[in-house]
C-alpha cells in the first residue's frame, strides 16, 4: 500500500510517515494551537478556561509570529496530563472513519526515533501537496520554528525529538515506571533541564489523574501522536 | 474542520455527527457515502434545488450541468480536476445521462414520486473550491400542488439559491390538444411556481429573506429572433464540446464579470414575459436576490419518439451555457459570504454570567436595535463552534452559561480559508482573548473590531481596532463599521 509522506491531523498539524511503524508520527510535539481546537470542539467540560490558564502558566503561550530561537517550546503544549494527551487522540480519531491515534509506547517512540536519525531532512515547505493545504498560521508557526533551530543534522532534529519537549510515552512493559507513563526526548535547557536524557526513558512516578489534579503536572511533559489504520 | 453550518443528511436534512454513517435515529436512516461527513468538511455540500414545470427541463439541464464538469475535468489544461461519484445510486443515474447523450436521445420526463429524493452526490474539485454536489433532480408535478413541495424536495431549507427552469418558449406556446385550458394555465403560472416555494420554506421553517434565486431561461435555442444577444451568447459559449480544444483554462474570475453582463440582458428579456416579470417581482418583494441566465442543454429540439416519454435528437447534445447556473450559485454564495457579519460575543467568566453591558443593558440588545440591516448578522458565543442564531435572528437574550475557553482562532482560521475577500467580525468582550494576537498581522487586522466596556489597558491593547463604548452614542461606529459600504 502507498502513503503519502505527510497527512495532516483533525487540527490540520502535519504527521509523517514512519517505516518502522506502519504508522504516522505528528511532525512535532502537539502544539497549542491545535490542543485548543479540541478544547473548542470537545465536550470535557472540565477542560474549560480555568484548567487552560493553569496548564499555560507553566508554559506561557507564544503567537506564531513571534517564535523564536530563546522561546520556541512555548509553541508547545505541556503540563498536560496522559489522560488528557489520549482525550486529544480520542478527538483526532472522530472525524477519521478507520484511523485511530493513540500515544506511541516507550518502544515505538525509540524505533521512530531511530528511523528519523538516519533519513535527511525534510523540507516541509517544498511539499506543496501538505504545506499548501496549511492554514496561514500553521504555516507561519512551522516556518517560525524552522527558522529557530540552529541547523538540524537529521530529520529526527528537525522534528524535535532532540530539543522540544519531554514526550509522553506508555511504559505499561517497563520495569523503571511504576505509573505506567514514562517520558522521552529532551529538552531545550533554556527550557527546563531536569537531567532528561534523549536515549533513556525518564520515569515519571507521580502523573497527574485529569483536569483537576496538579500532582505531577510539569511544565516541561507535553505528547506527539500516532495515527494508524483501525484493527 | 470548519465552524460552518452544520452537515445534514442529504436526503432528510437532519444533522449528522462527525462520524455518522447512516442518518440518525430522528432521520431517515439513510446508509451515508463512506467518508461523506470529514468530506464535507473538505468540499462544503452544494445543494442543488431545481425549482420549475414539467417539460421546462429542469432534468436536461441538471444532466447537461454534469456532463459538462465531467468533460472539463477531462480537458488538458486541467490536471488536477477530478469529478468523483459518491455512491452506486449517482453512479447509474450519471451513466444513464452518458447514454441518452451518446446515443443522441433526449432523456424521459422525471417520475413524480411524492416523497423525499435522494440526490446524485458528486464531489469536484480543481475547476473550482472543491465541493459536494448534491443534485435533486425532482418532477415538475411535485410543484403543481403548494402543499408537495416541502415533502418532495426539503433539500429546498438547505439550498441557499434556488434555480428557477422555465422556458418562455413553453409558456407562450397554444394548449395542447387534449389539454384542458385551467390544467395549463396551472402548468405555467409562475405565481403558483413562486407559491410552492413559498410555502414549502414556511413549512421546513426556513427564511426567505436574504437568499437567493437563479431564474434560469432553458431552451434558450429556441428563442429565435426574439433576443438575438442570447442567442449570440449561448453559440459563443467557451466550454462547448467543439471548443475543447482551443478553449482557455475555466476560472471562476473570468466568467464572472461576462455573466453579469448577461444577466441584466435577460433580464431585460424576460421583463417582456408577463408571467416571468411577476415571479421576480414576487421574488425580490420577498428581499431575494436574483440573477437571470439563458441555457440550452441539448442545442436543439429534440423529436418525439414512437413510444411515450421517447425523443431523440437528430445530433449529439449540443450544451450551451450549462454552467452559469452553478456559477451564479458560487458567486451568490461569496456574495452572501462578503456580506456576512458575525458578531462574537464574550458571556463572561469568572467575575459572573453577562455581556458587557451599558446602562444595566447587553450590547448585543443595544447593537441589534441600532442595525439597519440584520440579514447577514449572525451570532457566535465565543468559545463554542456551532452558530449561536441562524443568519437575521437576534442574538441570544441572555448567556445562559460562563465562556469555556477564550478562544477564536477555531472560528476565524476557516473563515479565512472560505472568504478571503469578505465577512467582518464583531467581537464583544471585556476580557482577554487568548489566541487574538495570532491575527493580528494578516486580514482579519480591518476586518474585525474589538468592541468593549472596559477599561482595562490590556483588553483595548489586544486589537489594533477597538471601539470603547461609555454612552449609547459610540454604538454609531460600530453601526458603521457593520453597514454594508464599509
Amino acid at each position: 500500500m502507498n502513503h503519502n509522506t505527510l497527512e495532516l491531523d483533525r487540527a490540520n498539524f502535519p504527521m509523517i510517515w514512519v517505516e518502522s511503524l506502519q504508522a504516522y508520527l505528528h511532525w512535532i510535539p502537539v502544539t497549542k494551537i491545535q490542543f485548543e481546537y479540541f478544547l473548542w470542539e470537545s465536550s470535557f467540560s472540565r477542560l474549560d478556561q480555568e484548567w487552560l490558564d493553569r496548564v499555560y502558566k507553566l508554559n506561557p503561550r507564544v503567537t506564531p509570529k513571534k517564535i523564536g530561537k530563546g522561546n520556541y517550546w512555548r509553541a508547545f503544549l505541556t503540563g498536560v496530563a496522559p489522560v488528557e494527551a489520549e482525550q486529544y487522540a480520542t478527538w483526532c480519531g472522530e472525524a477519521a472513519d478507520g484511523l485511530q491515534y493513540s500515544l506511541p509506547t516507550a518502544e515505538e517512540w525509540q524505533k521512530a526515533y531511530r528511523e528519523m536519525q538516519g533519513r535527511p531532512c525534510h523540507p516541509l515547505e517544498q511539499d506543496q501537496a501538505a504545506w499548501g493545504r496549511l492554514s496561514d498560521r500553521v504555516q507561519t508557526l512551522l516556518t517560525q520554528l524552522r527558522l529557530s533551530l540552529s541547523a538540524p543534522k537529521h530529520l529526527a532534529d528537525q522534528m524535535l525529538f532532540d530539543g522540544g519537549v519531554l514526550e509522553w510515552v506508555s511504559t505499561a512493559a517497563h520495569a523503571d515506571a511504576d505509573s505506567g507513563w514514562g517520558g522521552y526526548g529532551q529538552t531545550n535547557r533554556s527550557f527546563e533541564f531536569t537531567g532528561m536524557y534523549l536515549n533513556r526513558l525518564f520515569p515519571v512516578k507521580s502523573v497527574p489523574k485529569g483536569p483537576d489534579d496538579n500532582a505531577g503536572r510539569a511544565p516541561y511533559n507535553g505528547f506527539r501522536l500516532l495515527r494508524r489504520e483501525r484493527a | 474542520m470548519k465552524p460552518v453550518d452544520q452537515i445534514t443528511c442529504p436526503v432528510c436534512q437532519t444533522p449528522l455527527s462527525d462520524a455518522a454513517r447512516v442518518c440518525p435515529d430522528g432521520g431517515c436512516g439513510y446508509r451515508l457515502p463512506e467518508g461523506y461527513v470529514a468530506g464535507c468538511r473538505e468540499a462544503p455540500p452544494l445543494p442543488i434545488a431545481a425549482i420549475g414545470y414539467s417539460g421546462h427541463g429542469k432534468t436536461h439541464l441538471l444532466a447537461a450541468m454534469v456532463l459538462t464538469i465531467r468533460e472539463l475535468t477531462l480537458r488538458p489544461w486541467a490536471e488536477e480536476a477530478t469529478l468523483e461519484v459518491l455512491d452506486d445510486q449517482t453512479r447509474a443515474k450519471l451513466q444513464d445521462w452518458i447514454d441518452h447523450a451518446d446515443n443522441n436521445q433526449a432523456l424521459p420526463p422525471t417520475e413524480f414520486r411524492p416523497e423525499r429524493p435522494t440526490p446524485m452526490i458528486l464531489r469536484v474539485a480543481g475547476l473550482f473550491p472543491p465541493r459536494t454536489l448534491l443534485v435533486y433532480d425532482v418532477a415538475g408535478q411535485s410543484f403543481h400542488d403548494m402543499t408537495k413541495a416541502d415533502q418532495c424536495l426539503p433539500a429546498l431549507r438547505d439550498a441557499q439559491t434556488v434555480w428557477f427552469v422555465l422556458s418562455p418558449h413553453d409558456l407562450e406556446r397554444p394548449p395542447d390538444e387534449g389539454e384542458t385550458p385551467s390544467a395549463d394555465r396551472r402548468s405555467r403560472d409562475l405565481m403558483f411556481l413562486f407559491g410552492a416555494y413559498k410555502t414549502a420554506m414556511s413549512k421546513l421553517e426556513a427564511k426567505l429573506e436574504g437568499r437567493s434565486a437563479v431564474v434560469v431561461v432553458a431552451k434558450g435555442d429556441k428563442l429565435g429572433d426574439k433576443a438575438p444577444d442570447l442567442r449570440d451568447y449561448l453559440d459563443s459559449d467557451p466550454l462547448r464540446a467543439e471548443a475543447a480544444e482551443s478553449s482557455e483554462r475555466f476560472s471562476l474570475k473570468s466568467c464572472e464579470e461576462g455573466l453579469r453582463q448577461m444577466s441584466l440582458k435577460v433580464e431585460d428579456y424576460v421583463g417582456r414575459v408577463r408571467d416571468v416579470r411577476n415571479l421576480v417581482g414576487l421574488l425580490r418583494k420577498e428581499r431575494i436576490e436574483v440573477a437571470f441566465c439563458v441555457t440550452s442543454a441539448l442545442g436543439k429540439d429534440a423529436v418525439p419518439g414512437l413510444q411515450a416519454g421517447d425523443a431523440s435528437v437528430d445530433a449529439p447534445w449540443a450544451r450551451q451555457r450549462v454552467l452559469d447556473p452553478m456559477i451564479w450559485t458560487l458567486l451568490q454564495e461569496k456574495q452572501r459570504s462578503a456580506a456576512q457579519v458575525h458578531l462574537i460575543l464574550d458571556p463572561g467568566g469568572e467575575g459572573g454570567v453577562g455581556y458587557p453591558a451599558l446602562g444595566g443593558r447587553g450590547l448585543p440588545e443595544l447593537l441589534w436595535e441600532r442595525l439597519p440591516r440584520h440579514q447577514g448578522l449572525r451570532t457566535w458565543m465565543l468559545g463554542e463552534a456551532g452558530a449561536a442564531t441562524a443568519p437575521g435572528q437576534p442574538p441570544p437574550g441572555q448567556p445562559l452559561a460562563k465562556c469555556r475557553c477564550r478562544l477564536l482562532g477555531p472560528l476565524l482560521e476557516p473563515w479565512s480559508q472560505a472568504e478571503p475577500l469578505g465577512g467582518r467580525v464583531v467581537l464583544v468582550t471585556n476580557q482577554l482573548v487568548l489566541d487574538l494576537e495570532d491575527f493580528r498581522s494578516g486580514p482579519w487586522a480591518k476586518r474585525l473590531l474589538l468592541v468593549t466596556t472596559s477599561d482595562r489597558p490590556e483588553v483595548r491593547e489586544q486589537w489594533p481596532q477597538v471601539k470603547l463604548i461609555r454612552t449609547v452614542e459610540d454604538l454609531g461606529e460600530v453601526t458603521r463599521f457593520l453597514s454594508p459600504g464599509h
